[in-house]
């Protein structure tokens, strides 16, 4: 028995590393080819490792444009809305999977209804309650709108429903507030959930192009996005640019994800019920 | 509505009533004003002929979405919309459900794979987008061909082909988000009380019969999620519709058009505001008939 | 109740956080004292030089700030629109004229003081004065500075590799030059376009690029004046031989392929010997391909002896809603002078437009740049811009939309009659736009 878990693992274990090879692959070639030369990117012979290894492309990006304003930027209004964006998901997630009353499921309804329409159709309504507020160019205009995640609040609702409703109810019986069983049994509860939802919000927010550019008057406010933009010239793609960029962008992305991915593996250990 | 909190006694039920009040109202506060409001505004504009160019704006009922009958442009992105949702859904579903299954079997390395499948995800849209323009280039400039060469195979005009291009672009697509749904699935898999799983195997069962008996029935509000959250992005796909139209040796246009770039093109590049929420009412229907259909479904299950 | 005060806190805290963030960020126009003059535009070169302008400018005049702003290509159009309409755009926007025509037209736009104008016609060649006029009023509504005028360049070493002495004169004539250039390899795939056409692209390019091409020489125009309004002009012989150009190109002659390297990066890679594009191409090569021997020559003309090309000027224009109005034409006109007007040609590769200025040090080192100069003002090829009504970038993106799909069918190349249909109904769509603008002759 053993040893056939084993074989098994291993062929297993064989096939992820291919598939997340073949996954990977096109990430790679980006991280590759920002060290290469722009005439070694755009050529009839495409190598994967560079001809010849240069740092330009990432001395560029000091040049082109001024990207650690732009990445600043980019953490402010990720960040910002990803703190929102956790409270909200956490808590409205919490009432719609455990509470009842009259009109949750048109309220629920009408929230996922929001999802399907995509930012942009509304943008002119939001630019100018924006303008009334006197927050144009500023970073609470660009923050506005995303404050909320309506998919957020659906996913947190289908994980929190699955924890056990005995939990929920021993522990109001014991007297406490919804607050605290908000705090110390639901949050605890969801931990992978919610750590999904933040690089989620984080990556959605972080990717925002026109919406910033629309509020920002100045770079001042641009963000990274915005930033990678700027390499993709008129007429002409500076790949190696493009590329460097985009490494750069990754990175914070990455360490958030390496940072909540433990969380998300941990997953929960329902030994509160057992006790 | 706060009398009607159900099946509480007496001061759980004064607890319940003011987390609703310190929660639920502000947010739902918050969504009036960030996309109720504005969102309704959209779709009445789609009733008028407003565009942005020109200040004033009059009420011309239901022409737009006459016009929009006869557009063949549109009637190509709506069909390319729905094909859209067609390849993606299954795809993202059955592959990340078996990935984040293989993954779930306590593998050693299970961080790092968890890592490398997420990547894509993260990603940001734009230069992945770049990229996979330039894997699917013509000639053998383009990486795909390139390989295709050297394995001996005919190049394929994967962009130029107009049968071919939104297919490609769909491959983009689910590779971009496969990542997501294989760690949403697994925080799904992860959340199952290890008790479950230990009875199934004190039970004999195989890991087959305890996959399809214990484990996906469990987390199928999971899988309910990934299964809306797959349609709704596979219809709201843009970027890299957008970006893929971009440059000067890309020969796509309109025929690997969607209903959201339709929306944009019509809204920003030619300013008919007017005629792009009609659009967007249209998609807002589909979209909303599509969710429903899938809640029912799982619901009946 | 104590669970209720750490609540509010928190509460406060985040409204706080709201609050601080509300005024963090760029400061808004409440400058005191000197005034600061905002210039956007979407070209990074053209930023940078307008920028070192600025520089100079400021050392003149010290109580201006120039303020020089570079946004995404595509997003500047978003932005303008969005923002224009709201009075929260620069004071100087860096526009074609027919793209900030449809703002003058709704009333967004400032009239330029007679000053500036009469810089315009002491200086600049005459056809800018009709770009920057309103058809409706007469007045000008804008300030042309650069243009975007298209010439054929061509490779020296590949003319001569063939035998071929001098250049192409008539449309004809440059299709058999095309024939000699192409090289293919053995399965039949153009590895150097003889003569290589924009097939595709986003926007409104492919179209333009055509006009150019073929309608000039055809005399074929998209869209002519008839009784005071106006009418797609191109449903006849003119439009279908145009049409018949490319597609004998690709199908018949096979001068060009479908997925062929193209524009300027094919240039610079020889995989192709003819194309046209602008003079900025003068500085992408010195960079990316100095090793090309290359020259340029005028737009061919047409089988009637019609000749001529397109140059779409480029334009600062201030709105309405700018407070520092003067401040940002005086500054405009700066960029007229003809110092300011040989840097621009200079760093940005951009073609500029002032006649009185001296390029005599640029065309040392690159000749080409004085046959796009001379070629503002020669007999027998004017130059044409775009017309100013306020649909016309719709009706080109949409021909240029269509026009992409039809270069893939090759049924088009041979069947005269579907290419008729098809240019045909592109002409009904034209004039669908043309009527929902109030705009089409009846």
């Amino acid at each position: 028995m053993a040893g056939k878990i084993k074989s098994g693992k291993v062929v297993l274990n064989l096939i992820l590393v291919f598939v997340s090879f073949v996954n990977i692959f096109p990430f790679i070639w980006l991280v590759l080819s920002s060290f290469k030369f722009n005439k070694d990117i755009i050529t009839e012979t495409p190598t994967l490792f560079p001809v010849e290894w240069t740092l330009q492309n990432y001395a560029l990006l000091t040049e082109a444009a001024p990207f650690l304003r732009f990445f600043m930027n980019s953490v402010i209004v990720s960040g910002v809305s990803t703190i929102f964006v956790l409270i909200s998901c956490s808590a409205m997630g919490y009432i719609f999977a455990k509470y009842n009353f009259r009109g949750k499921n048109f309220f629920f309804m009408m929230i996922i209804a929001t999802i399907l329409i995509p930012m942009y159709t509304y943008f002119i309504p939001m630019y100018l309650t924006i303008r009334a507020l006197g927050w144009v160019n500023t970073y609470a205009g660009i923050i506005y709108p995303l404050i909320i995640m309506s998919s957020g609040i659906f996913f947190l609702k289908q994980t929190i429903s699955m924890i056990p409703d005995d939990l929920i109810d021993s522990s109001r019986i014991d007297g406490s507030s919804e607050f605290r069983v908000y705090w110390h049994i639901i949050i605890p509860l969801s931990q992978s959930a919610l750590a999904a939802i933040a690089i989620v919000n984080w990556v959605f927010t972080w990717s925002r192009f026109l919406w910033p550019l629309i509020v920002a008057s100045s770079d001042r406010l641009f963000t990274m996005e915005i930033g990678l933009a700027y390499f993709r010239r008129s007429f002409i793609v500076e790949y190696g640019g493009t590329m460097a960029a985009c490494v750069v962008t990754l990175i914070p992305v990455l360490v958030v994800f390496l940072v909540f991915r433990t969380r998300i593996i941990e997953g929960i250990a329902f030994t509160g019920m057992k006790s | 509505m706060l009398n009607a909190v159900i099946g509480a006694p007496g001061s759980i039920r004064r607890n319940k009533a003011y987390f609703i009040m310190a929660v639920f109202l502000p947010v739902v506060f918050l969504f009036l004003v960030v996309r109720i409001i504005p969102i309704i505004s959209t779709l009445a504009l789609s009733f008028t002929n407003y565009h942005m160019q020109r200040p004033v704006r009059k009420f011309v009922g239901l022409e737009n979405f006459i016009r929009l009958f006869s557009d063949d442009i549109f009637h190509t992105s709506l069909l390319n919309s729905l094909q859209f949702v067609l390849v993606a859904l299954p795809a993202e579903i059955i592959l990340g459900l078996a990935i984040a299954l293989m993954l779930n079997s306590k593998l050693r390395a299970e961080g790092y794979f968890q890592t490398l499948f997420f990547i894509p995800y993260i990603l940001p849209m734009v230069p992945a987008a770049i990229i996979w323009q330039w894997i699917y280039a013509p000639g053998t400039f383009g990486l795909a061909n390139f390989f295709l060469e050297k394995l001996g195979f005919q190049r394929v005009g994967w962009l130029i082909d107009s049968n071919i291009a939104l297919n490609a672009i769909i491959v983009m697509h689910v590779w971009k988000n496969l990542g997501f749904f294989i760690v949403i699935f697994l925080v799904g898999l992860k959340d199952i009380p290890n008790d479950f799983r230990d009875a199934a195997l004190v039970d004999g069962a195989t890991a087959w019969q305890r996959i399809w008996r214990v484990e996906l029935p469990i987390i199928r509000p999971v899988i309910l999620f990934t299964s809306v959250m797959a349609s709704i992005w596979a219809l709201s796909a843009f970027t890299e519709v957008y970006i893929m139209t971009q440059g000067t040796d890309v020969s796509t246009g309109v025929e690997i058009s969607v209903l959201v770039f339709q929306i944009y093109v019509e809204g920003f590049r030619y300013f008919r505001m007017g005629y792009s929420s009609a659009i967007c009412l249209v998609l807002f229907v589909i979209s909303m008939l599509l969710v429903l259909i899938q809640f029912r479904l799982f619901r009946e299950k | 109740m104590k669970k209720i005060l750490p609540r509010i806190g928190m509460l406060i805290a985040i409204l706080g956080i709201l609050a601080v963030s509300a005024f963090a960020g760029g400061q808004g126009g409440e400058t005191t004292g000197p005034v600061t003059v905002t210039y956007w535009t979407s070209y990074p070169l053209l930023q940078a030089t307008v920028e070192h302008a600025g520089e100079k400018y400021m050392a003149q005049n010290p109580d201006v700030t120039i303020e020089s702003i570079l946004f995404p290509q595509r997003a500047m159009d978003e932005k303008v629109a969005v923002s224009l309409p709201a009075g929260e755009a620069a004071d100087l926007i860096d526009f074609a004229c027919f793209q900030i025509y449809p703002y003058y037209y709704n009333g967004y736009i400032s009239e330029p003081p007679e000053d500036v104008v009469d810089v315009l016609k002491k200086s600049f060649p005459s056809f800018t004065l009709t770009s920057a006029t309103d058809p409706v009023s007469g007045k000008k509504f804008t300030i042309p500075y650069y243009v975007s005028l298209k010439e054929m360049f061509y490779n020296t070493d590949h003319f001569a590799e063939a035998g071929l002495k001098g250049t192409p004169k008539t449309l004809d004539e440059q299709m058999e030059f095309a024939k000699k250039l192409t090289k293919r390899d053995g399965s039949g795939n153009i590895t150097r376009a003889g003569l290589d056409l924009r097939l595709s692209g986003g926007g409104f390019g492919t179209f333009q690029k055509f006009w150019t091409q073929v309608m000039v020489a055809y005399d074929s125009w998209p869209i002519v004046q008839k009784d005071g309004k106006w009418t797609a002009g191109y449903a006849n012989k003119t439009g279908y031989d145009s049409l018949q150009y490319y597609m004998d190109a690709i199908y018949k002659h096979k001068v060009e392929g479908l997925d062929t390297t193209s524009d300027a990066q094919g240039f610079g890679l020889e995989a192709s010997s003819m194309f046209q594009r602008e003079s900025w191409v003068v500085g992408y090569l010195k960079e990316n391909a100095p090793d090309i021997n290359y020259s340029v020559f005028l737009m061919p003309e047409g089988p009637e002896g019609h000749g001529g090309t397109i140059g779409n000027t480029q334009s600062f224009s201030v709105p309405n809603s700018s407070k520092v109005k003067r401040a940002a034409w005086d500054f405009g006109k700066f960029l007229l002078s003809p110092e300011i007007q040989v840097q621009i040609y200079d760093e940005s590769g951009w073609q500029s437009l002032n006649m009185d200025a001296d390029y005599s040090a640029l065309y040392k080192e690159s000749p080409a740049l004085e046959i796009f100069m001379d070629a503002l003002d020669v007999p027998g090829h004017p130059v044409y811009d775009y017309e100013n009504i306020p649909p016309i970038m719709e009706i080109h993106a949409r021909i240029a939309d269509r026009l992409m799909i039809a270069f893939k069918d090759p049924k088009l190349a041979t069947d005269r009659k579907a290419l008729e249909a098809l240019v045909d109904k592109l002409a009904e769509e034209t004039n669908r736009i043309l009527d929902d603008y109030d705009l089409l002759a009846k």
